[in-house]
């Protein structure tokens, strides 16, 4: 592991400034990132940075942010900058955090993120549930254009932007990007076919540039620190920190701060502290409900966003099994979540998922017959395969896990 | 609390663009508990949009209801952490008791709900009641907190 | 440019999207979603995932009616995992149509049984999970796997049910009007009015047109037709709007028959047959015909039995003093396919 395994970059001043109080946070060196941006920096020479930094996106995909930005860049005339935080997948709740503990962090990274694309208009798209977290960026986003942090003429500059918070009404799969914008323009959340993509056509046909809350709080470090420093954090395919959120059998529940590239054991002892007392690991889970199962065996796994890495590190969830879970309570948690969640626009994901929903239910009750063993198998291979979003691949993942490492249909 | 609110008067507070669209159905399902055909109508001739198109939007999200909710819902965490404490014998007991089975909406009289995790997971399994949130809830426990609303 | 297509070179356009070199070049590729007939371009909604092929672009199968060409594509059409991808998604949809074929009013023209005729969909592995839901005493009896379905069969000329719907949103895409919606989540899914109202429109029949299936049919009482057609004592008169015969032709092509459609007629026991223009229809043309053909022919007003063989359905919400029936192709084959002439 890395040198710097202390090192704090979102997490630095949770708890010691109050997060309703932008002056606590300039009091501790905030805002000085938008200064250094507008007073010394080029956009061009942020998107550099943030290129040479390699931070990719934290909402799980994993895809370069300073090649996204670039993207947008490119384009002339009117662009928009959205925020995601429309956190919703299970066990996951580091963005929320991110907005109690810390606010304004977040939204100094919105504000450069913006200005380095030239789009005068932000959203914050938060998750509908998010009430207290809402208010408390009304609040923040108030503080900062009475500061002159928003609004026309960002500290004295040409830079004018304005932000807009604008909240989900209860849907999971607005978390992704097509269909986030798909719930702004006033439609069913629905994710949209690529080509084109939105950093071409996004928000009202506009170039638009997505990106999750936590990957947008690493910016103002790196804008201070400079791109190569922060590359040198972590591991280097996907460097930097990331938020793990752990649940289950450890120790310390929570959001904890450490670099990438940790290996599963350690997030689990260094960061939560290791098992319960008379807690014994069967398996864990990486990454939210759409994530892989790994068995005591794999903990050597180290966590990164590379696509090519056997366990992606998805939300940075992590969930531990203790020997005696229920594993079919958890494969109906899963089943029921995809069940409820699914768009219903294509015909594997809406069938699928519901197919899958009813034969978790007669796993659990014990009824499953050998026809039901076997159309378990070809639904998982065609929610893997042929769905027209990701969605159908998250809902198979740990089914798929389940039955080759679990053996759940060898019971 | 006796406050009147006309659907008018909601849509007033919104420009009539599609990106208002969401939050006047949130609001006018919060003030009034749901979008009922009448308010949808009108909402859909403040923002010149097909009535389908309203509907079909509205449908999507699980915060716009589209009837009368009933007088008691109930809604139980499913998320994993609920889910290993219990939730599904928890919800298998409300059923039992109140003869009702979990995700229908024919009930008039009440609703059981099945819904994701609230990202309380530490505190799971977690019962919401007209709104009201239950924490550690366990299958006995169940019953204590049913009698106060039925 | 060229693309290759199955190891062997086509021309494409700029724009063209597999699909469409595939339909020009006659390399059939089964949709649902995508409406493949030739009236005009549809939404390209890439939600029923059987138009789905190999490139060489990528490892994951692709949507051919929205994946657009470049040069140096290279497309397969037909394999092992196509295969798979199809039968599984459409024994998915079948589940809610295995062994309700033969009493359906679209049997022998749905396009989803004859696809699942041609892939061989006979793997039981689902239960029906659609059914008819409304009695709340019922509930007790409520199986995990049911859903709701909506019958609407209170407008004047369609009939609508969910029962059979698969969720393509052709008839969302074709309506002129907007009426029908994606109403709805997941599995949840239902596709029709806004709060299930009864279907209020012009009825131009374009949704019962497109529809694959047999959620959206024409209305009218078929028994009582066919008993009248089989009456003696009546006389039954068609008149054939214009265009009509061709349609019929067509109807019967998806059936794999080839007839005239006069004979069709004489064979259903019409007894006379008269070519009606869309001008003769208007200015009471329709009111009056059986009037006049009462005089003329000296028959009593009472026994004559008067069709007009239209695919204008919406003249089922007027009502026409003299005319009794209205039909439209889809129902004279439907006629002809229950009366055992094709």
């Amino acid at each position: 592991m890395n040198i710097k395994d202390n090192l704090k970059i979102i997490t630095e001043h949770w708890g010691k400034i109050n997060p309703l109080k932008i002056r606590d946070y300039i009091d501790v060196g905030g805002y000085e990132a938008i200064r250094k941006f507008i007073e010394k920096m080029k956009p061009e020479e942020a998107i550099e940075e943030i290129k040479k930094s390699g931070l990719v996106g934290r909402g799980g995909a994993g895809f370069s942010t300073g090649e996204k930005w670039e993207a947008v860049k490119k384009n002339k005339g009117e662009k928009y900058f959205i925020c995601n935080l429309d956190e919703s997948e299970p066990g996951t709740y580091k963005d929320r955090a991110i907005v109690d503990n810390n606010p304004h962090l977040l939204l100094e990274g919105i504000i450069i993120s913006a200005l380095a694309i030239d789009a005068k208009k932000a959203y914050i798209y938060i998750n509908g549930r998010y009430i207290k977290q809402r208010e408390i960026l009304e609040k923040a986003v108030l503080e900062a254009a009475s500061n002159k942090f928003i609004g026309k003429g960002i500290i004295n500059s040409h830079y004018d932007l304005e932000i807009e918070i604008f909240s989900g009404a209860g849907a999971y799969i607005c978390g992704e990007e097509t269909a986030l914008i798909n719930s702004i323009e006033g439609k069913r959340g629905e994710p949209k076919f690529r080509p084109p993509y939105p950093t071409e056509t996004g928000l009202w046909g506009k170039p638009t540039l997505v990106n999750n809350a936590e990957t947008v709080s690493n910016i103002p470090w790196i804008i201070i620190n400079g791109g190569k420093k922060y590359s040198e954090i972590g591991s280097a395919v996907s460097p930097g920190t990331k938020l793990y959120v752990l649940g289950g059998a450890v120790r310390n529940s929570g959001v904890f701060e450490g670099p990438t590239g940790m290996t599963i054991g350690a997030v689990i002892d260094k960061l939560g502290g290791g098992l319960k007392k008379g807690k014994e690991l069967w398996f864990s889970q990486i990454g939210g409900s759409s994530g892989r199962l790994v068995l005591e065996n794999e903990l050597d796994n180290s966590l990164t966003f590379n696509k090519k890495s056997e366990i992606p590190l998805g939300s940075g969830a992590v969930f531990v099994f203790d020997k005696h879970s229920d594993i079919y309570d958890f494969l109906l948690s899963i089943a029921g979540f995809f069940r409820r969640e699914s768009c219903g626009k294509c015909v594997p994901c809406r069938e699928g998922t519901f197919r899958l929903y009813e034969i978790t239910e007669r796993m659990k009750d014990g009824e499953i017959s050998e026809r039901d063993k076997e159309a378990i198998k070809d639904i998982l291979w065609t929610l893997n395969n042929t769905t027209f979003c990701p969605f159908g691949k998250f809902a198979a993942v740990a089914f798929l896990d389940a039955v080759e490492k679990l053996k759940i249909l060898d019971l | 609390m006796v406050y009147m609110q006309s659907t008018e008067k909601i849509l007033l507070e919104f420009d009539p663009e599609t990106k208002n669209l969401l939050p006047a159905l949130k609001k006018v399902s919060a003030v009034f508990g749901y979008v009922s055909q009448g308010d949808a109508e009108k909402i859909a001739d403040y923002f010149n949009l097909p009535l389908s198109r309203v509907y079909e939007t509205a449908s999507f999200y699980d915060e716009i209801k589209l009837k009368k909710e009933p007088a008691l819902v109930i809604q139980v965490c499913s998320g994993t952490h609920c889910a290993l404490n219990d939730s599904f014998r928890i919800i298998s007991e409300i059923e039992n008791a109140l003869k009702i089975k979990a995700g229908d909406d024919f009930n008039p009289k009440v609703k059981l709900e099945i819904i994701s995790c609230l990202g309380q997971c530490g505190e799971g399994p977690i019962v919401i009641v007209n709104g009201k949130i239950f924490t550690n809830v366990t299958a006995s426990g169940i019953h204590e907190i049913l009698e106060g609303w039925i | 440019m060229e693309i290759k297509i199955n190891g062997k070179k086509y021309k494409a356009n700029e724009g063209d999207v597999i699909l469409d070199v595939c339909r020009r070049e006659g390399i059939r590729i089964p949709t649902l979603c995508n409406f493949p007939f030739e009236e005009g371009e549809f939404k390209k909604e890439t939600i029923c995932r059987l138009c789905l092929v190999e490139v060489n672009l990528t490892d994951k199968l692709v949507p051919s009616c929205a994946f657009p060409v470049c040069s140096s594509l290279e497309v397969t059409t037909e394999s092992e995992k196509i295969k798979k991808a199809r039968e599984i998604n459409m024994e998915l949809l079948w589940s809610d149509h295995a062994g309700k074929c033969v009493k359906c009013k679209k049997n022998r023209m749905c396009e989803l049984q004859s696809l699942a005729e041609e892939y061989k969909i006979d793997n039981f592995h689902f239960i029906p999970r659609k059914e008819d839901l409304t009695n709340t005493e019922e509930l007790d009896l409520l199986k995990d796997n049911k859903t709701r379905v909506v019958v609407e069969e209170e407008n004047p000329a369609i009939c609508r049910t969910t029962e059979f719907c698969i969720e393509c949103r052709r008839c969302i895409n074709v309506c002129p009007e907007r009426k029908f919606g994606f109403n709805h989540r997941a599995g949840d899914v239902i596709v029709g009015t806004p709060y299930e109202k009864v279907l209020e429109c012009s009825f131009c029949g374009e949704c019962v047109r497109v529809c694959p299936v047999a959620a959206l049919t024409d209305k009218n009482n078929f028994s009582e037709i066919t008993e009248k057609l089989d009456d003696i004592k009546k006389i039954a008169v068609a008149l054939v709007a214009e265009g009509m015969e061709e349609k019929i032709k067509k109807q019967l092509l998806i059936m794999g028959y080839q007839k005239e459609p006069r004979e069709i007629l004489k064979s259903l026991g019409f007894e006379k047959i008269f070519d009606f223009s869309e001008k003769d229809a208007q200015d009471e043309g329709l009111d009056d015909f059986k009037v006049q053909l009462s005089r003329k022919e000296k028959i009593n007003m009472e026994d004559i039995i008067l069709f007009y063989i239209s695919s204008n359905i919406s003249l089922k919400k007027e009502k026409i003093a003299n005319l009794d029936y209205i039909l439209s192709e889809r129902e004279i084959a439907r006629l002809a396919r229950d009366k055992k002439i094709i």
